[in-house]
């Protein structure tokens, strides 16, 4: 039963998160229609987390906010289906029976594959204990006390309340904080990951090519590991494949009113995980260099929109609650760092090492890939904006290297236990480029 | 070669569909899925019912020693069962030393615990929770 309840009880803020989708994004073919779906995870937990976390600020039971948000999110969906009902598009395409079946097939052992993980792994894996869902137990039964978790020694209680919130409302609904709360939400997101990845693909390219993007990320036991460890890296990994496919989107059509969306994602990101804040700077460098044409303005500043308000929350929460970082606070000589050779070799060794293994499959992930492309070669469709992976993900990798350069921690420690969730963040976004580069099965067999 | 070329994709969605099927089949035949309650973290918080139920109301913060502290030794604190520790009795938030009225102990070897209390805190209170886990009262604090 508390099973059922708490993935009941996410509903309401996923249909808030379509609702806001719609609202912001009111495109009604059925391709656009697939993304909001699977957008609506990110920014139904996201907004929710963020007006939860305002209030309990304000000294005010989390139980309310809970109630009344779920009230509020059902009357708007109401609103939305009977009085405002969209005239969603019909699908016309016929799809191959075939894949149909392979991806019904992968989504049914990603299913498997998460829910035995999460019976094997309740309380998930070390750092969800150390650092997120003992967050969630201080904000649900802290009540006025919750600040007390910025008291916690030994951990780092500057982390972000995206989840902490999230998980602490679910926990309102089961009256408990009972794992089946976290386990809930981190399948949802796990799913809505791998969805979002078809759904961008199959609108930039078509339902053969979305499904195999989808059956290769989700066969990966890299992604099941660290989907269901209750960490907080898959979910900035969707939330930066839903702010750079939002931005690859716009890129491709013109709809001003996605890089509203783009940038409400990529705030919630530093919401998500202080790597956030990082990665807002690579997709902002996209939207500023969007904006030096004049009919990009409008659509720069629509991002700028999205984005205040998660950046604002982010800021008055390190301003005024958060200690400071431990990687930021620690003395030493950064200079003498920055001169060690040494330092850098190392972090490109594990680097290296690291992409060779990441997938958990018998191959390299990243042989397999080269071989594909080899094989397969590049697509003869023309998407406008291929080049803003390559900034975006290189500019994130990037800063990852400058942390790793500067770390106050033991070096050869600090990239064993975080070099293979760095890379988890970028992961789903290469996938997209890679899948929007890549010749389709459909164009193959017409080549044929 | 466009033979290899046209079929490459549906190879790969198998292959992925295979590596899919051989870690379910791994996991689930390990068993260890099966119990969740004989997980670590589950086992550790089944421990820990009672001393969280015996910590008074009100109580935000309380101190937390181990066996680094009988020892002298503050390297030879186990920062992983703090941590535990600190997840199991949320919303009190714990801080290693006695600097607090209330103090939780977890002990492996708890041999000399009520004379190194006497000798460090003066008047106490102590209760035992088995496996070594003991909540103190500095009645002087």
């Amino acid at each position: 039963m508390t099973l059922l309840l708490s993935f009941a009880a996410l509903l309401p803020r996923l249909l808030l998160g379509f609702c806001v989708v719609h609202f912001i994004w009111n495109a009604t073919d059925w391709k656009s229609l697939l993304v909001k779906v699977f957008l609506s995870a990110g920014v139904g937990f996201g907004v929710s987390s963020l007006f939860g976390f305002l209030w309990i600020w304000l000294s005010l039971p989390l139980t309310v906010y809970a109630i009344l948000e779920s009230v509020f999110a059902i009357m708007l969906t109401g609103w939305m289906v009977f009085a405002h009902r969209p005239s969603f598009q019909k699908m016309t395409e016929r799809l191959d029976l075939t894949w149909v079946l392979i991806l019904a097939a992968g989504v049914f052992l990603f299913a498997m594959n998460l829910a035995i993980y999460s019976l094997q792994y309740p309380h998930g894996r070390p750092d969800a204990w150390i650092n997120w869902n003992v967050v969630a137990r201080f904000v649900y039964l802290g009540g006025a006390d919750w600040q007390a978790t910025f008291l916690r020694q030994f951990d780092h209680p500057d982390y972000p309340f995206f989840m902490a919130v999230t998980n602490a409302i679910t926990w309102v609904f089961v009256r408990a904080e009972s794992t089946w709360g976290p386990i809930a939400f981190h399948f949802v997101i796990s799913i809505f990951t791998a969805g979002l990845l078809f759904a961008l693909v199959n609108h930039l390219r078509d339902f053969k090519q979305a499904s195999l993007a989808a059956i290769l990320f989700m066969s990966l036991p890299f992604i099941v590991d660290q989907g269901m460890r209750q960490y907080a890296d898959l979910l900035l990994a969707y939330l930066m494949l839903a702010a750079g496919g939002l931005t690859f989107l716009y890129l491709q059509t013109k709809e001003v009113r996605i890089a509203i969306l783009a940038g409400l994602m990529i705030g919630l990101g530093s919401w998500a995980k202080n790597e956030g804040l990082a990665a807002i700077l690579g997709i902002s460098l996209i939207w500023v260099l969007t904006a030096l044409k004049k009919e990009g303005r409008l659509a720069f500043w629509n991002y700028i929109f999205g984005l205040a308000f998660p950046l604002l929350v982010v800021f008055l929460f390190k301003l005024f609650l958060a200690p400071s970082n431990d990687l930021i606070s620690a003395g030493g000589s950064s200079l003498g760092k920055i001169l060690d050779f040494g330092r850098y070799v190392t972090i490109l060794q594990k680097a290296g090492e690291m992409l060779l293994n990441l997938s958990g499959i018998p191959l390299p992930l990243i042989g397999l890939i080269i071989l594909i492309m080899m094989l397969t070669g590049r697509s003869a469709v023309h998407v406008n904006g291929m080049w803003m992976f390559g900034v975006v993900i290189g500019l994130q990798l990037a800063i990852y290297f400058g942390i790793y350069v500067l770390t106050p921690l033991d070096l050869t420690f600090h990239l064993k236990t975080s070099l293979d969730r760095l890379f988890l963040h970028i992961l789903s976004m290469a996938f997209l480029w890679l899948f929007s580069w890549l010749r389709s099965p459909q164009e193959l067999t017409k080549e044929s | 070669m466009k033979i290899i070329r046209k079929h490459m994709p549906l190879a790969l969605a198998v292959l992925s569909l295979a590596f899919a099927s051989y870690h379910f089949v791994l996991t689930f035949s390990s068993g260890e899925w099966r119990n969740p309650s004989d997980e670590m973290v589950s086992k550790w918080e089944d421990r820990l019912q009672a001393l969280r139920e015996a910590l008074p109301a009100g109580v935000s913060q309380v101190g937390y020693v181990d066996d680094a502290a009988l020892s002298g030794d503050p390297s030879q604190l186990d920062v992983n069962e703090f941590q535990l520790m600190q997840y199991s009795v949320a919303p009190v938030a714990i801080q290693s030393g006695m600097a607090h009225e209330w103090i939780i102990g977890n002990f492996r070897d708890d041999e000399n615990l009520e004379m190194w209390l006497t000798e460090t805190l003066g008047a106490h209170e102590l209760k035992g929770f088995g496996f070594g886990l003991y909540l103190i009262h500095d009645v002087e604090n």
